[in-house]
């Protein structure tokens, strides 16, 4: 039922003064609100690529290399959490931002969640969503510069 | 907790994880509709393309009606509860089909399943406790997803030599033959409460199904 769609990537330039590209990877089943606000991201400079579920958020994060990534927590087939677990190993640096439609998910430390930069609840606040992206961002930049200083 | 208190659990916890994606759906949609206005107003043009508006705020609307809907859903759960603290009434299987269909579409969806509600010609009027029918419809959902869910599951509400009951199909999937195995593996189901008896019988016609019954043990 899983059905496989090709990663979508939104790039249209609205705030031109927009130095640095951020690229963004947004995986939710819930297609018109991924591409809705793929579309709002996108007016803002952004580089989105929205994908649909687990599995093909794992393969856009190779392709696409994002800055951050954005999962929803209860997707089909490999769930959000699984998802950020498989991301962790491939890219320990990249941020993910988890998206969820319940309340509190992890309370104990000890579940892939908490290796997340965020958890949010929906429905969100955009202006708010944006700032979380950016300091994820700025916190994904600073662990691989970290990193690289300690080779 | 009880089997109907669980029921409800799940099924309000699916609903509200629909119900907050159907809020995101309008939020981003209204945002989206005020960014493309904005656009306009910089771009010196007297309005947004009105195509493109037009299609926005269309799924915001869409998302309203779906957002009801589920509203619908919960509120009949939230109503049969409190009946059944009095006097249970005859339940209408066709509205609990209908209803379950929309309030456990997250749990399907999570499994790779989709639920259908099979459009019944009329009310099937039965006197059995919708509580308890939505728990036997959620066992069957358990029991699909616990072979590997990938097929969509349809419920009818249907009279059948006198008896009241739901026809379950599974029309399409991936992993249709396991989940028709499954069912016809005279599962038991979890959720019946003293004095009533259900059970899932193979009923064979141009293809297979089954039909669900459920009725009081004082009725045999």
């Amino acid at each position: 039922m899983e059905a496989a769609f090709p990663p979508r990537t939104f790039a249209r330039g609205f705030h031109a003064e927009k130095l640095m590209t951020m690229r963004v990877l947004l995986a939710d089943d819930e297609r018109d609100f991924v591409d809705t606000l793929a579309e709002r991201l996108s007016l803002r400079g952004y580089e989105v690529t929205t994908v649909h579920n687990g599995a093909e958020a794992v393969r856009a994060a190779t392709s696409a290399r994002p800055d951050v990534a954005v999962l929803d927590l209860f997707m089909p087939g490999l769930p959000g959490d699984e998802t950020l677990r498989q991301l962790k190993v491939m890219y320990p640096d990249l941020p993910v931002i988890l998206l969820t439609g319940h309340e509190a998910v992890d309370d104990n430390g000890t579940s892939p969640v908490a290796k997340a930069f965020a958890c949010l609840t929906k429905p969100l606040a955009f202006k708010d969503f944006v700032a979380v992206l950016e300091a994820a961002a700025r916190a994904g930049r600073q662990a691989s510069e970290g990193g690289e200083d300690g080779q | 907790m009880d089997n109907d208190s669980q029921c409800m659990a799940r099924l309000l916890a699916s609903a509200v994880h629909d119900l907050r994606n159907v809020l995101a759906v309008i939020r981003e949609s209204a945002g989206l509709a005020q960014d493309l206005t904005a656009l306009a107003m910089r771009q010196e043009q007297a309005a947004p393309d009105p195509q493109r508006l037009a299609g926005v705020l269309g799924e915001a609307q869409q998302s309203v009606i779906r957002g009801a809907a589920l509203a619908d859903a919960m509120d009949y759960v939230a109503q049969a509860a409190r009946a059944e603290d009095n006097a249970p009434g005859p339940c209408d299987m066709t509205r609990v089909c209908r209803f379950f269909c929309l309030l456990a579409a997250r749990q399907a969806r999570a499994v790779q399943m989709r639920l259908e509600s099979g459009e019944a010609a009329e009310p099937v009027w039965a006197n059995v406790p919708p509580l308890a029918l939505f728990g036997l419809l959620l066992d069957v959902l358990d029991l699909c997803a616990s072979v590997g869910g990938q097929v969509t599951l349809r419920f009818t509400a249907q009279r059948h030599h006198r008896e009241e009951g739901i026809v379950v199909d599974v029309p399409d999937g991936s992993n249709r033959e396991l989940v028709l195995a499954a069912l016809a593996g005279n599962p038991r189901l979890e959720s019946l409460r003293p004095g009533w008896k259900a059970a899932l019988m193979p009923w064979r016609e141009a293809e297979p199904r089954f039909f669900l019954s459920f009725s009081s043990v004082a009725d045999a």
